[in-house]
């Protein structure tokens, strides 16, 4: 975990700092009340007040007796109807030994004085009344309300009540119920009356469901959709006690500057402070657990026959493997957020927000509509929400679990790399708001700002792809290819004054790299149509999906020239302009070749929406940068973008689908392989290191 | 051994002393909406030696702790760059922060640690070897008298007593360089003198001593060498014999105003030249 090998890890100069911090976390009554006391006592209160409250309600509702009306025409069927159900619903009790009437049922009573209709309805709404039966004649026109929309012949029994009371709302089901009770009694009499005896062959008993599931199953299906959203809420809260106190805090107290004046190494400083607040996150979210086990578990706290809880040693190890992250991923967003604030009145400031964004993503859990296998996977907090939700129901999904724990790991780390870099930032210390680029402008805050440009690219491509506008197949080429991704570019480097030229790596690359690209290419298109239906394979996707995309790709009713056009020539240049030129190099300036090379991939495939080409994307967006990069040229990207997609173009419209071998993929896979090794060997080892040289870059 | 140096000294006799630390040419710009590029320090170069108590004297603002920061690798220089203990600032951070104690009016200690927890630490987490800090920690206890309330949590100390913890802190790892910015900043007489003697003797025990300040007096009694800072520069740096001899002043006071209004003399005069340079330009 920290750096200093030569030493045990308990010997590490950071450790020394976690215990410390710990013990002073230990010693401040009110963190330890508000961080860990108080969220141990919460929950258990919550459900035991719950349960109270259900069981007084129960119990009023059994000494009540609800009273009701009848009023109308058809008072006499009613009542007839009525006391013929309750003596059958009674009869079937007795016989059978059990509670045929539902013991939540409230007893009823009749109001004799009531009559009218009008009366009966004032006084259920004035509370008088808990129900009223108003017994329409035949020919009565149908409500819309009723469900019927032409006149009944029979009569009709409707029943009259007011959802937003328990009391009446209750008192009507049980109406209802005695009378559907009457109508069989009747219908059985009828039946009789005629002489009709049903033979016993004809009388079906539809038996009691039977539920495939367990009920440990079901209330994992049920409870589980909010579990990570409880457990990100504590996190949070806990955690933002601690993290408030421990970077904020202590820039108001002057302790920041003798730490950061320490020989101690600021990675081993934020690693220390991000596990302090991951343990106070995990141990807050380990006792809600554990309430969960001892007040459900041992029965302290009654939650009914239909609630279990079961853990298999399994489930419960891919439970840690998906909060883990979670928690340091809390913990470093904490810490990131107490590193920017001047103090602990700031850090309340931001908490929220983030604290509020971090809670609807937990949220996912509650749309059961979406599955794990799905781009919920690459959204982290919201795919470990879906997927404890699955665990909790018995659903394992190895692969999809897998796929979610490390993107959360990667986010996590993501989070604790950008409070590493914000606490080697000076402005911690000096409280200044800007620095060098801020005041010189221009190309020096551009690769600071690139990222956020291509965050609003990407929100101006998606919502474009929903409006109706832009849904042709024309408007999308014109917003994405001309308009964002060649106009967008173009405006910045207007806007930041950059070099054209070397924003853009406009320049011819040396000549021995072309064979390479033009045989490159077409090996490429075989190797990666091998990777997406070997893909396929793992991450099945609906072949209408398939066939909407590919439809919509190659519309019927354009001519090759203008889909080359549109499908190979504008985005070989707009594509390479936005992704290989400008975002490459601002990523280059600020984080190196190898963040460069695979962010501006990871950002390619994100506008390439659809998830299953996400992979293959990637891939090429790497391919594509790596390339850049070493040539230091724009043109060979933009050249095997052209083919890639021309050719692709080409085997769509002759309608052959290539369905590779084995060998044949192996064979293309290597053919690709030697051409990008080729390019790599017939250019400098010179070029690559200015390309590495990047000035921005922070090294502390 | 004693608490002011853990390690066994000897000079060499007769050698020049070795230089310990190295500014060169150090400048520190800060960036401001309103202001716009403010240069706090403007090539800033000096050399302090072993064994020696070196003055930054300036007033307020003149760049003395954006100095002290930069040798201490909080804040990163603009141009030029330092050695401390022949380490760059710029190309290993951690390794001159670990030979260099900062002591501030403004680094404050833990309130809930002990003195005795606190000393620890700082020895740890400064690398210092782990079988010797409890040796280590228990000589500063002894030296600056903390043992009575080593157990105690630093919030229940007076400030007197913070004060003792806190030089004691600054010294948890022995390091060879001190720097102490303005530390009797709010200090009362006794401890502000107690805190003189302790500089004394890390001076004996062979210690290179940045110390900054703005008060003359202290200036004048504790250092060995003095380089006098205003508006970001260093105008002069000599011995206290020296500054006298170039000067003919005899008190530290008329020095340093010597050379401050001789500084802003200097400045009016080629602020004046600058502008009738211009003018000129503009008639001809």
């Amino acid at each position: 975990m920290f750096a200093d090998a030569s030493r045990s890890w308990w010997r590490a100069p950071g450790f020394a700092l976690l215990i410390a911090e710990l013990r002073q976390l230990l010693r401040d009554p009110r963190t330890v009340f508000a961080a860990l006391v108080l969220p141990t006592l919460v929950v258990p209160a919550l459900f035991w007040i719950q349960s109270w409250s259900l069981e007084q309600a129960e119990e009023r509702l059994e000494a009540r007796v609800a009273r009701y009306a009848v009023a109308g025409p058809e008072t006499e069927l009613a009542r007839a109807l009525l006391a013929a159900g309750t003596e059958r619903l009674e009869q079937r009790a007795s016989n059978e030994e059990v509670s045929g009437v539902d013991a939540s049922m409230p007893r009823l009573e009749e109001a004799q004085d009531v009559t009218a209709l009008g009366d009966a309805l004032a006084a259920l709404d004035d509370a008088a009344l808990d129900v009223v039966l108003n017994a329409l004649p035949a020919g009565t026109p149908g409500l819309e309300d009723d469900d019927i929309d032409s006149a009944l012949e029979v009569p009709l029994l409707r029943i009259v009540y007011r959802g937003d009371d328990e009391a009446s709302s209750s008192a009507a089901s049980a109406v209802r119920i005695r009378l559907e009770a009457g109508r069989a009694a009747r219908r059985v009499a009828a039946l009789e009356a005629v002489g009709l005896d049903l033979p016993l062959t004809d009388i079906v008993a539809v038996g009691e469901r039977h539920d495939l599931a367990t009920v440990a199953e079901r209330s994992g299906a049920l409870y589980g959709r909010g579990a990570v959203l409880v457990v990100v809420f504590f996190l949070f809260v806990g955690g933002s006690v601690v993290a408030a106190d421990t970077l904020a805090g202590e820039k108001e107290r002057g302790t920041l500057e003798s730490l950061l004046t320490s020989g101690l190494e600021r990675r081993q400083l934020v690693l220390a402070k991000v596990a302090l607040v991951t343990l106070v996150g995990l141990f807050i979210a380990l006792v809600q657990v554990l309430n969960l086990w001892l007040y459900v578990g041992l029965r302290l706290v009654d939650l009914g026959d239909d609630f279990a809880l079961r853990l298999t040693p399994g489930a419960a190890l891919w439970l840690l493997v998906l909060l883990v992250p979670l928690a340091v991923l809390i913990a470093a967003v904490l810490l990131w957020i107490s590193g920017r604030s001047t103090g602990t009145k700031d850090f309340q400031l931001r908490f929220f927000p983030a604290f509020l964004i971090t809670l609807a993503f937990a949220a996912a859990g509650f749309l059961t509509a979406l599955p794990l296998r799905s781009a919920l996977v690459l959204v982290p907090v919201a795919n470990v929400a879906v997927g404890v939700r699955e665990l909790l129901a018995g659903r394992i999904d190895a692969l999809a679990l897998a796929a979610t724990a490390v993107v959360s790991s990667v986010a996590a780390a993501f989070a604790v790399r950008a409070t590493l870099r914000d606490l080697g930032d000076e402005r911690l210390v000096t409280g200044a708001a800007r620095d060098h680029a801020d005041h010189a402008g221009g190309a020096a805050l551009f690769p600071r700002h690139v990222l956020r440009w291509y965050a609003g690219f990407w929100v101006v491509v998606f919502l474009g792809s929903t409006m109706a506008p832009f849904a042709s197949f024309g408007g999308q080429v014109a917003l994405n290819l001309v308009l964002v991704f060649l106009g967008g570019p173009l405006l910045i480097l207007r806007l930041y004054r950059l070099d054209v030229r070397q924003t853009l790596f406009w320049r011819p690359p040396r000549a021995a790299v072309w064979p390479a690209v033009a045989l490159g290419a077409p090996a490429m298109v075989v190797a990666m149509s091998a990777l997406t239906e070997w893909l396929g394979r793992l991450l099945p996707m609906p072949d209408a999906m398939i066939e909407m995309f590919t439809r919509s790709l190659l519309p019927d009713d354009l001519a090759l020239w203008q889909i080359l056009l549109a499908i190979a020539v504008l985005p070989a240049i707009s594509e390479e302009i936005a992704f290989r030129g400008v975002l490459l190099d601002g990523l280059r300036r600020r984080h190196g070749a190898f963040v460069a090379c695979v962010g501006s991939a990871v950002v390619f495939a994100l506008v390439h929406v659809s998830l299953f080409r996400l992979v293959p994307t990637f891939l090429l967006g790497v391919l594509f940068a790596a390339i850049t990069l070493r040539t230091r040229s724009l043109w060979p990207a933009m050249a095997w973008h052209l083919l890639n997609n021309g050719l692709f173009v080409m085997l769509a419209r002759s309608g052959f689908e290539p369905t590779v071998s084995v060998a044949g993929a192996v064979v293309a896979w290597l053919v690709a392989a030697a051409c990008v090794a080729w390019i790599w060997r017939s250019t400098s080892r010179r070029s690559v290191q200015d390309a590495q040289a990047s000035p921005d870059r922070i090294s502390r | 051994m004693t608490a002011m140096s853990d390690t066994a000294t000897t000079e060499p006799a007769g050698s020049e002393p070795e230089v310990v630390v190295h500014a060169d040419g150090l400048s520190k710009t800060f960036y401001d909406a309103g202001r716009g590029a403010v240069e706090a320090v403007r090539d800033v170069s000096f050399r302090a030696h072993r064994g020696e108590v070196f003055g930054l004297l300036g007033a307020n603002g003149a760049g003395k702790t954006t100095t002290m920061r930069m040798l201490s690798t909080v804040l990163t220089p603009s141009a030029g760059d330092a050695r401390v203990a022949g380490v760059s600032v710029r190309e290993d951070a951690r390794a001159v922060r670990r030979s260099l104690g900062f002591f501030s009016a403004s680094t404050a200690l833990y309130p809930r640690l002990t003195a005795r927890e606190t000393l620890e630490l700082f020895a740890r987490i400064n690398g210092f070897p782990s079988e010797r800090v409890a040796a280590r920690v228990d000589a500063l206890i002894e030296r600056f008298e903390i043992g009575p309330f080593a157990k105690a949590r630093i919030e229940t100390l007076s400030s007197g007593m913070k004060q003792r913890v806190s030089i004691a802190r600054t010294l948890a790892h022995d390091p060879p360089v001190l720097i102490f910015d303005e530390p009797t900043v709010g200090l009362d007489v006794l401890s502000a003198l107690a805190l003189q003697d302790v500089v004394r003797e890390l001076r004996a025990a062979g210690k290179t001593i940045l110390f900054s300040t703005h008060i003359l007096s202290e200036a004048e009694k504790l250092c060995d060498r003095i380089a006098i800072i205003h508006a970001g520069e260093v105008l002069v740096d000599d011995t206290l014999d020296g500054l006298r001899a170039r000067t003919g002043a005899h008190y530290l006071e008329d020095i340093f105003v010597h050379y401050v209004r001789d500084a802003d003399e200097g400045a009016r005069r080629a602020l004046e030249e600058r502008t009738a340079r211009e003018l000129a330009a503009l008639e001809g």
